[in-house]
C-alpha cells in the first residue's frame, strides 16, 4: 500500500497559493480597441489573439481553481475519515 | 479597400501594448504562486495526490508559453506603432503641402487667367507680358509639385497598406496564436485520424482556445476510433501516470473527455471532476445572485418571478453538489471500491453517471437505471442503495461488479409529490433510451470481456427496456427490474430485450405504485413479472418488501427492493454477480 502523508498546513498552503495564482491569471483586462488600428485587417487580427490568449488564460485559472478546490477537498475528506474513526473507536 | 495614412491612434495602440505587458506581469506571478504550491505539496504523499501532481506541473510551463506569445504580439504591436506613427508624421507634411499647393494654384490660376487677359490686349506693356510669364511658369512648378506630393502621397498609402500587412500577418502568426492559423484553419478538412492527431500535439492552453467546432468534431467520434487514437497517445495509462498529450486533454476539453465513449473510464473521471465542480461552483455563483434579486425585489409579479427563480437555481446547485459529493459520501463498504464520474452534462436539468468500482478493469459491471422522480439531487442516495448489492457480494463472493449510478436520461416527476401525469406517457424513456444505449455500447466496445448487467428500478426499467431492444449486440448478461413501471409494448416479451438473462420483482407496494403507474399508462405497458418471460424474484420473506422505492428510512419500517435481507437484494446480487 502507498504511503499516505497529509498535512492540514501543507493543504492550506497549496490551496492559498492556487487561489491566488487563480485571481492572478483572471485579471486579464478589458481591452478594447476604440479604432486604435484604423485597419479592419489589424482590427481583426487582434481581436482573434485577443480570444486565444483570453481562453488560455482562462485555462490557466480554471486549472489552478479546480486544484485549489481539490486540496481543500482533501484536507476536508481528510478530516472528516479522521472524525469517523475516531467516533468508531470511540 | 485603399488604406488611409492617417487613420488609427497610435498612442491608443502603445496602451494596449502596455496593458498586455502588465497582464504578462499577472500570468508571471500566478505561474510563481502555482511553482510555490507544488512545493507546499512536498508533505502530501498517497494516492490522493496523484491527480495533483499530473496536472500542477503543467500549469508554469504553459504559463510561460502565454507569457511568450503575449511578448510575440507586443512586439507586432509596438513596431506596427512606431510605423504608423512615422507614416502619420509623414502624412500631415504631405497633406499641408498639398493643400498649400492646391491654395497657390487656385490664386495663381485667377492671377494667370486675369494677366493673360491683361497681356492680350493691343497695349499691353512688356511687364504686364512677363507678369503673364511668370505667372505661367509659376502655374507649371504648382503642377509639377502637386505630382510630386500625390505621388509622395500614393508611396505613403503603399507604406501604410503593408504596415497593417505586416501587424494583421503578425497577429496571426504562431508564434502569437501558439498554432498557425492556417493549421487551425484546416482542421475542419482533415481526416479523422489527421484531426486526432492534430489535436493531440497542441499544448493544453492552446487546445482549450480552439473553437467550439473542434470540441464538437471530437464528441462525435465513434468509441473504437476514439479508443485507438488514446491508446496512441502513450497507452491506456491510469489516474496517476498517464501521457502529457493524455493530461493536456483531459484539462483542456473536460467536457468532451468526459463524455468521450472509448476514453478510459479513469481519464472520463477526472475530465468529469474537473467539469462538473466549475459547474457547481457557477451554479452557486448564479444562486448567489438570484438571491440578491429576490432580495432587492418588492413583491408583486415580479418579485414572485425572482422566487421561482431562485427555487430553480436552488435546486440547481443542490443537484451539483450532490453529485460531486458521489466522490466522498460514506458508503461502508470494506474494501472500498473506488469512485468514477463516469459522464456528465451541465445542461438544464444536469444529468450524469457516477460509478462505484473501476469500470477500466471491473471484471462486471452494473447500470442502475433510476425511476420517476429521480434526479442528479439522488446521485448519494442511489450509490449508496447500490453500494448494498456490493456489500453483500463483496460477503458472498469476495468480489462485487462495479455499480453504475445512471441518471443520464431526464425522469418524469413523481406523480405521487407532483401530480405530473408525465410518468404515464412514454416520452422521458424513449427520449433517454438512445443515451443509455450509448453509454452501454461504448462500455462494451473498450471492454469486450466485461459482464455487462442492468438493473432498472420503476420508470427506469421503462427506459432500459427500450435501450436494450434497440441494440441487439450489447451483450447483455442480466436485466433486472425493480417495481417495473411497466414495458412498452414494442418490447413484447424477455427475449425482445436481447439480454441472456431477464429477472423481475413486483412486490405488494404500499398505495400500488407500480402496478398504478402501469394501469394508466398510455399505450398500456407490460408487467414483466407476470407472464413476460423473465424470472420473478420474490420480494416477500422475513424482510417483505412493502414499498416503491429501492431503499426505506431504517426508522419508518418499511422496506424497499433493494433494502438489507430482502429476497429482490438477493436475487439482484446473484443476478449481477461477476
Amino acid at each position: 500500500m502507498a504511503v499516505l502523508k497529509v498535512s492540514y498546513r501543507a493543504l492550506d498552503q497549496v490551496h492559498d497559493a492556487l487561489d491566488a495564482a487563480k485571481s492572478d491569471f483572471c485579471t486579464d483586462p478589458e481591452l478594447v480597441d476604440g479604432g486604435a488600428f484604423g485597419a479592419e485587417d489589424v482590427t481583426q487580427a487582434f481581436a482573434t489573439f485577443r480570444t486565444a490568449q483570453q481562453r488560455s488564460a482562462g485555462w490557466l485559472a480554471d486549472t489552478s481553481r479546480t486544484l485549489a478546490q481539490y486540496a481543500h477537498d482533501t484536507r476536508s475528506h481528510v478530516a472528516d475519515a479522521d472524525d469517523d474513526l475516531a467516533r468508531k473507536a470511540g | 479597400m485603399r488604406a488611409d495614412p492617417l487613420a488609427g491612434d497610435p498612442g491608443a495602440v502603445g496602451k494596449l501594448s502596455g496593458a498586455l505587458a502588465d497582464h504578462q506581469d499577472d500570468i508571471r506571478r500566478g505561474a510563481t504562486k502555482v511553482a510555490q504550491a507544488a512545493d507546499d505539496a512536498d508533505e502530501w504523499q498517497g494516492a490522493s495526490k496523484d491527480r495533483f501532481t499530473a496536472t500542477v506541473g503543467t500549469i508554469p510551463p504553459a504559463a510561460h508559453r502565454v507569457i511568450g506569445r503575449i511578448d510575440a504580439a507586443i512586439d507586432v504591436l509596438d513596431t506596427y506603432a512606431d510605423t504608423v506613427r512615422r507614416i502619420q508624421d509623414d502624412a500631415e507634411r504631405v497633406r499641408a503641402a498639398l493643400l498649400t499647393n492646391a491654395m497657390e494654384s487656385a490664386a495663381n490660376t485667377v492671377a494667370l487667367s486675369t494677366a493673360n487677359t491683361v497681356a492680350s490686349a493691343d497695349d499691353v506693356t512688356e511687364a504686364e507680358g512677363r507678369r503673364a510669364r511668370r505667372l505661367q511658369s509659376d502655374a507649371d512648378d504648382l503642377a509639377a509639385t502637386a505630382t510630386r506630393l500625390q505621388a509622395e502621397w500614393d508611396a505613403l498609402v503603399e507604406r501604410r497598406a503593408a504596415a497593417d500587412r505586416a501587424a494583421a500577418s503578425g497577429l496571426s502568426d504562431g508564434d502569437v496564436l501558439g498554432v498557425a492559423p492556417s493549421y487551425t484553419g484546416t482542421l475542419g478538412s482533415m481526416s479523422d485520424a489527421a484531426f486526432l492527431t492534430a489535436i493531440a500535439g497542441m499544448p493544453p492552453e492552446v487546445l482549450a482556445a480552439q473553437d467550439e467546432s473542434v470540441a464538437e468534431r471530437l464528441a462525435g467520434m465513434p468509441p473504437a476510433i476514439v479508443q485507438a487514437w488514446w491508446d496512441g497517445l502513450g497507452g491506456r495509462g491510469n489516474a496517476g501516470e498517464h501521457s502529457a498529450p493524455q493530461d493536456a486533454l483531459i484539462t483542456a476539453l473536460p467536457a468532451v473527455v468526459g463524455n468521450l465513449n472509448g476514453v478510459p473510464y479513469w481519464a472520463r473521471d477526472q475530465a468529469n471532476r474537473l467539469h462538473a465542480q466549475r459547474a457547481e461552483a457557477a451554479a452557486l455563483r448564479t444562486l448567489e445572485q438570484a438571491r440578491r434579486n429576490r432580495d432587492r425585489s418588492l413583491g408583486g409579479p415580479l418579485g414572485l418571478q425572482m422566487q421561482k427563480e431562485l427555487i430553480r437555481e436552488q435546486e440547481r446547485y443542490d443537484a451539483l453538489r450532490n453529485f460531486n459529493a458521489g466522490a466522498r459520501t460514506d458508503l461502508n463498504l470494506a474494501p472500498s471500491l473506488p469512485r468514477q464520474m463516469v459522464s456528465f452534462h451541465p445542461e438544464e436539468p444536469p444529468l450524469g453517471a457516477f460509478a462505484v468500482g473501476d469500470l477500466d478493469t471491473a471484471r462486471g459491471v452494473s447500470y442502475l437505471v433510476p425511476g420517476m422522480g429521480s434526479s442528479l439531487a439522488d446521485t448519494t442516495q442511489y450509490m449508496r442503495t447500490a453500494s448494498e448489492v456490493q456489500r453483500l457480494q463483496l460477503r458472498t463472493s469476495g468480489e462485487a461488479s462495479a455499480y453504475v449510478t445512471w441518471l443520464g436520461y431526464e425522469a418524469p416527476p413523481d406523480w405521487l409529490a407532483t401530480g405530473d401525469p408525465a410518468v404515464f406517457r412514454e416520452d422521458a424513456a424513449r427520449a433517454g433510451a438512445p443515451a443509455l444505449a450509448a453509454d452501454l455500447a461504448a462500455l462494451r466496445t473498450t471492454r469486450p470481456d466485461v459482464q455487462l448487467d442492468v438493473v432498472a428500478h420503476s420508470y427506469g426499467s421503462t427506459t432500459a427496456a427500450l435501450a436494450l431492444a434497440s441494440q441487439p449486440g450489447l451483450g447483455v448478461h442480466s436485466f433486472v427490474t425493480l417495481g417495473s413501471a411497466g414495458i412498452p409494448t414494442d418490447v413484447p416479451n424477455a427475449a425482445a430485450t436481447h439480454a441472456e438473462h431477464m429477472y423481475a420483482a413486483q412486490a405488494d407496494e404500499r398505495w400500488n405504485v407500480a402496478e398504478f403507474g402501469r394501469f394508466w399508462s398510455r399505450p398500456r405497458r407490460a408487467d414483466p413479472a407476470a407472464g413476460f418471460g423473465a424470472e420473478v424474484l420474490e420480494t416477500d420473506g422475513s424482510s417483505t418488501v412493502n414499498v416503491h422505492g429501492l431503499s426505506a428510512d431504517p426508522k419508518s419500517g418499511d422496506i424497499g427492493y433493494l433494502d438489507a435481507g430482502t429476497k429482490s437484494l438477493l436475487g439482484t446480487v446473484k443476478a449481477t454477480l461477476p
